[in-house]
Parts: structure tokens; sequence; C-alpha cells
């Protein structure tokens, strides 16, 4: 079951806290996403990227778009 | 076929390496001389290097006045920063960053009077690098990762260091 809210943050945490850290390079957020696109489909998602610099952000956003436009 | 795109410094370039892919696994020509010549990188290279780094290393940023240098990720991932170290360039000091990793394969050219450091981002980083003259320590500079002059944005706050990076190398 998954709870729809109005906005999906995507981030790496530490395991403690919430840090708001941006996505390492092999995310299984990603892969999250990518299996539950169809329910997740209308629900805005925010990267956060506390930490880290502008390039690995959209390079980590192309990661995200790129898995999700894939067919399989 | 392979790709050559300009970056943001000039002589700096981003080059996107054609690879084949299949249920075996991944083939790529990391280099071709004739090839890349024909694509504007004409440059002979002597020397073939790999750094190993794991995560939360920076390491540089280091360059000299003589070497060009070709540089690959060949497992893992990096943040990869150039900057431009020519004083008498209007560019001095400009610089920008890259995410070179084995998923992407990309590959970027840095001309002498530049600087290259690179951050790791996975576990474990293999920094491959073709140089276009032999390693001499002498004629190294270095620029510490956070010199105020330069504002170089970083994905990491605390970074593991050598001596050499930690103190680093700066002109007043």
């Amino acid at each position: 079951m998954i709870y729809i809210s109005s906005l999906l943050h995507i981030s790496e945490n530490d395991g403690r806290a919430d840090t708001h850290n941006i996505l390492l390079g092999n995310a299984w957020q990603v892969e999250f996403l990518y299996k539950n696109r169809e329910t997740l489909k209308d629900i805005p998602i925010a990267l956060e990227w506390h930490h880290s610099a502008l390039t690995l952000a959209f390079e980590r956003f192309e990661m995200i778009s790129d898995r999700l436009l894939k067919k399989s | 076929m392979v790709e050559v795109c300009k970056t943001e410094l000039e002589g700096v370039l981003l080059i996107k390496p054609a690879f084949f892919k299949d249920h075996r696994g991944e083939y790529i020509e990391l280099y071709n001389e004739k090839l890349y010549k024909s694509k504007g990188v004409d440059i002979d290279f002597v020397e073939d290097d790999i750094s190993v780094a794991k995560k939360n290393v920076i390491k540089g940023i280091h360059g000299d006045a003589l070497t060009w240098k070709l540089i690959s990720c060949l497992h893992g991932e990096f943040y990869l920063v150039v900057i431009n170290y020519d004083e008498q360039s209007r560019g001095f000091g400009r610089w920008q960053s890259f995410v070179l990793s084995e998923a992407n394969k990309q590959q970027v050219l840095v001309p002498p009077k530049h600087g290259n450091g690179h951050l790791c981002l996975s576990e474990k980083s293999i920094f491959h690098y073709k140089q276009s003259a032999y390693y001499e320590p002498s004629r190294q500079f270095t620029i510490r990762w956070n010199d105020p002059r330069f504002n170089i944005e970083w994905p990491v706050n605390n970074p593991i260091l050598s001596e050499r990076d930690r103190l680093g190398h700066i002109v007043q």
C-alpha cells in the first residue's frame, strides 16, 4: 500500500536522521519510482540535494528521467 | 560513434564514447587514436595512470603547464572539477564540474594549465587518465579543494584528503 501525498520528496538519508541528501548513483528509490509509476504518475516529485552540487543534482534528475521514460 | 562536446571552459571537451551492451555485459573502446584525432582530440598520449579512491576522498586539484589529460571512470562514480589555472587567460579561475561514472562512460579532456580534482561518490571509484607528458612531480601545481578564490561547489563538506591536498597552494 502506498500512501499518496501531494508531493513526494526523494532523498538519501544516513539511516539515523532525515538529512535530505542527494540520491546515490545506484539509488533504490529510482526503482521504487519506476515500479510504482502508474500510482505516482500525478504526484510531483521534489529531488532533495542537501550537501550536494548543482551538477550532481542535474545528473540525478537525468538518472530518474531516463529510468521513468524507459519502456521496461 | 564517439560524440565530442564543447564545455563552458575553452579547450575542455566532454566526450561520449559509443559502447556496446548485451546479455553478456558491455564493451567500450576507451581510446582510438585515429578516431579521436578525427574528432579534434589531436594529442599524442604517452602515459596511462589509474587512481583508486574510496567514498568521500577528494584527489586534487592538480595540474601542470604542459600536460593534456583524457579522464575516464572505469568503476563507480566520481564528481570531477576542472579549473582554468592559466593566470594569463581571461578565463582564469573559471571551473566546471562533471559526473563521470561506469554507467555514463563519459570522458573529459583537460588541457595544460588547467587543474583537475575528483571526489569519489561511490564506495570505490577507479579514475583512469591518459597523459600527453610523463608525470613529473616538480612541474605540478596544487590548488586547495576549497580555495576561497574560486568558490568551487563540492557535494561534500568534510572530504578525506592527502596532506598535499589539504594544504594546497594558494597564490597570494
